[in-house]
């Protein structure tokens, strides 16, 4: 039975977790992967020295979580570095920011995940009876589920104008040029996945990070090389007082963010990018205050829901790596646990999203003080050091493929989205028994 | 006048920004993001309460229904169902009772490592305990209501009121339905001499020396599973039981409690061929004959060693690599029948054939 010192007890290591996983979440070029490295490495010389309750370690672990769901909206936005699940987020985000409205731009998407954490703790608990089910219910489903969110992502591509050449040849080009880097971004991205999940490039005492270079490289060092190379300059950005969004873009980005984060927390290899652009194709929404919301909405819920599925009694389904990092040490039993966690990622949400608010206007006041150019020169170096140190020069090589496969679609104004083929065609060619044939066409066997 | 947005100047009484489009007035002020973060924190004081609660629904089991699905609740009552246990190829799945609080009866189900460390700490339901207990309500899709319970220390045995009554066989067996109190605890003493073993439970026949009575006594599926086999049996001598009354049609039975419900003394295998029957016995020699084939068990057998019969029941030992010639020790009980003295190696006692 639960006590109030061990209630405090928790708070305080979700506090820890918290402020420990902003802090690092304040890094361009983090992957949540890295946050969870981060988080056992804490971990492990913890335990060995303090013998603690492994559910306050969760706590911990849930609150790094949180925090690096709120607070990497900042290097997102100012540097122009996101990881898969904020990659939509880049565009509205870029011209916010050239607008000086970089805070304005942080601010609303932490917004959307502060509501999205608050329909999620509310929503769990009622819709938890129904979860069982539907987890039956899909589970046979799911490689065709995948499979169609992979067609979704193809042809999201459609419809391109015309291009605007005069011979007809040339606007034959130039029309389908745009759509075929997506799908040679597709296609690429689909091969460096199936090597990284059928070979260990990276040596084994590294293998958490297998994946880790290949998103970076995808997502977050595609602008940053740009920004270099274009000599991009930042205005003076704003530290706005209030911001410009009503009740009806909240509700609709709440909403649709949900859905989409629900979504990715419950189908495997779907990230809530993905997810929140689904669902807000789903419910019809629009404009840039409300995707903003909507997907710092979709990211949190995608990311906590995650691991509050394996906190729910009787269904503990270990969807996401911290899930399955967590079922190493403790599994969760009680109804009054579960709820104790709910409470934990509530209190982890608040202090989350007024560290963003204040990373947020320390890094506004000195992004634009200086030389963009300068800005995005450390952030690549920043970005090189993170992927060096958590995976080698292995690791650097995968990222710089990566990197160019991610530069396609940045140069040829294609969709982003395609790279995420990198997790989900291996995934879906895995669940839907393919995996061996297309490994021996690729002659990876 | 500037937008609040990009801070560029704009003219006045303008609703939006002719640079950046932002919205210059119905705009998101700081009191509001302070609202959504009290939501939250109310939310998250409701559910610390919730769980320094226990978050559990007291409830009578005659108030239960199907619409309570999934609730979580707290139920307390008397073990009126044998506790047994779930067994896959890979150990055991689970725990399994059924208790009764006068309105109405619940099975509960202990599963997985809350079961395996129910079992590892002996602390183990009986039939006629007290216990409360707190779960999840399920809906089996046999067609009843289920607690099911996945945490051990959800399940609270209060042995502190187990009274033992002294009864003698004579007076249990000779008792009308009506003159004794079903799930009451006795306690007895007696021979076994008897042992029936069923598929998930073993029934014994505890027979006074004195008078002849007889009582059955139930050994459940869950002791059966925690004691092992090898405990109880015939030749143990005079042997005092524990157990709660049960009623099997109008005789009652004493079903054994799964932890503690017998003091039996050590089987001594000291007699030899000459011995009284009934005598435990130890009979060393050489196979002269051979009739089934002990390498298949659990099916019977039966041998000749040393001139003397010996039958082996099925489930008694392990599978042996056996031949005429070979030199066995044999454990077993000494019988008369019909044409003459023989061993009986038997099962669930330590009786037994080593090659």
């Amino acid at each position: 039975m639960m006590d109030l010192n061990f209630v405090l007890g928790t708070y305080l290591f979700a506090l820890i977790g918290t402020v420990a996983g902003s802090l690092i979440s304040s890094l361009p070029g983090l992957h949540v992967y890295n946050v969870i490295g981060f988080a056992l490495l804490f971990y492990i010389p913890m335990a060995e020295r303090f013998p603690v309750h492994p559910f306050m370690m969760t706590a911990f672990l849930v609150g790094m979580l949180v925090g690096y769901g709120f607070v990497f909206t900042v290097p997102t936005v100012y540097l122009q570095a996101p990881d898969d699940t904020l990659v939509f987020n880049l565009m509205p985000g870029q011209r916010y920011l050239t607008e000086g409205r970089g805070h304005e731009a942080v601010v609303l998407t932490s917004l959307g995940a502060l509501l999205g954490i608050l329909a999620l703790v509310v929503l769990a608990p009622l819709v938890m009876p129904y979860l069982k089910l539907l987890s039956d219910l899909l589970n046979p489903h799911l490689h065709w589920i995948i499979g169609m969110v992979i067609l979704y992502i193809l042809l999201s591509e459609f419809p391109k104008d015309f291009g605007r050449r005069k011979k007809i040849s040339g606007r034959l080009i130039e029309g389908w040029s745009t759509i075929a880097a997506g799908y040679l971004t597709f296609a690429l991205s689909s091969v460096l996945g199936i090597i990284l999940f059928t070979k260990t490039l990276i040596e084994p005492s590294r293998a958490f990070q297998n994946l880790m270079p290949a998103l970076v490289g995808l997502f977050a060092a595609p602008n940053v090389i740009l920004n270099l190379i274009s000599r991009r300059e930042v205005p003076r950005q704003v530290i706005q007082r209030d911001f410009d969004a009503d009740h009806e873009d909240l509700f609709n980005g709440t909403l649709s963010g949900v859905l989409g984060g629900g979504f990715s927390a419950f189908i495997p290899a779907v990230t809530a990018g993905i997810g929140g652009l689904l669902a807000g194709h789903a419910t019809a929404q629009w404009g840039d205050r409300s995707f903003m919301i909507s997907m710092g909405a979709s990211r949190v819920v995608y990311y906590v829901g995650a691991v509050t599925l394996f906190f729910m009694p009787l269904i503990h389904v270990r969807r996401g790596l911290l899930a399955q990092n967590i079922a190493l040490f403790y599994a969760p039993e009680t109804h009054a646990q579960f709820y104790l966690f709910l409470s934990a990622i509530a209190f982890s949400a608040i202090v989350a999203f007024f560290m963003t608010i204040l990373i947020s206007r320390f890094l506004a006041r000195r992004v634009s003080a200086r030389s963009y150019r300068i800005v995005s020169a450390f952030t690549f170096a920043a970005i090189l050091g993170i992927v060096f140190g958590m995976a080698g020069f292995v690791g650097l090589a995968v990222f710089a493929v990566a990197a160019m496969i991610g530069i396609i679609p940045v140069i040829y104004f294609s969709r982003r989205s395609n790279a995420l083929a990198v997790i989900l065609v291996p995934i879906w060619l895995n669940m839907s028994g393919l995996m061996d044939k297309v490994v021996q066409l690729l002659g990876l066997r | 006048m500037r937008c609040p947005s990009c801070g560029r100047e704009i003219p006045e009484g303008v609703d939006v920004c002719p640079h950046c489009g932002a919205r210059v007035t119905k705009r998101l002020g700081m009191r509001a993001l302070l609202a959504f973060s009290l939501a939250l924190i109310l939310v998250g004081g409701v559910y610390a309460a919730l769980s320094l609660q226990g978050y559990r629904t007291y409830a009578q089991i005659g108030d239960l229904s199907r619409k309570m699905t999934y609730a979580s609740v707290q139920v307390s009552g008397i073990v009126t169902g044998s506790p047994s246990v779930y067994l896959n190829p890979r150990g055991m799945e689970g725990i399994s009772f059924t208790i009764s609080d006068g309105t109405g009866e619940l099975r509960i189900r202990v599963y997985g490592k809350a079961a395996q460390r129910l079992v590892d700490s002996r602390v183990l339901p009986s039939l006629g305990d007290r216990v409360e207990v707190s779960g999840t309500l399920l809906w089996s899709s046999a067609g009843y209501l289920y607690l099911s319970v996945n945490y051990a220390d959800a399940l609270v045995i209060r042995e502190d009121l187990r009274h033992f009554q002294e009864l003698s066989i004579t007076r249990i067996a000779s008792a009308s339905p009506s003159e004794l109190e079903e799930y009451s605890m006795v306690e007895t003493t007696g021979i076994v001499t008897s042992v029936r073993p069923m598929e998930y439970l073993v029934l014994y026949t505890l027979t006074d020396p004195g008078s002849g009575s007889s009582v059955t006594l139930v050994m459940n599926g869950l002791t059966r599973y925690v004691l092992g086999d090898a405990k109880l049996g015939l030749g143990n001598g005079t042997v005092t039981v524990r157990g709660a009354l049960k009623l099997y049609g109008t005789e009652w039975e004493v079903e054994l409690l799964t932890v503690g419900g017998f003091d039996a003394p050590a089987a001594e295998y000291s007699g030899s061929p000459s011995s009284d029957p009934y005598s435990l016995v130890t009979l060393e020699g050489v196979v002269e004959s051979l009739s089934g084939d002990p390498s298949t068990l659990p099916a019977p057998f039966s041998m000749v060693v040393s001139g003397i019969p010996v039958n082996v029941e099925a489930y008694a030992g392990r599978p042996l690599d056996l031949g005429v010639g070979d030199s066995v020790v044999v454990k077993g009980i000494l019988l008369e029948g019909p044409g003459g003295r023989y061993v009986e190696v038997r099962a669930l006692t330590m009786d037994g054939v080593w090659a």
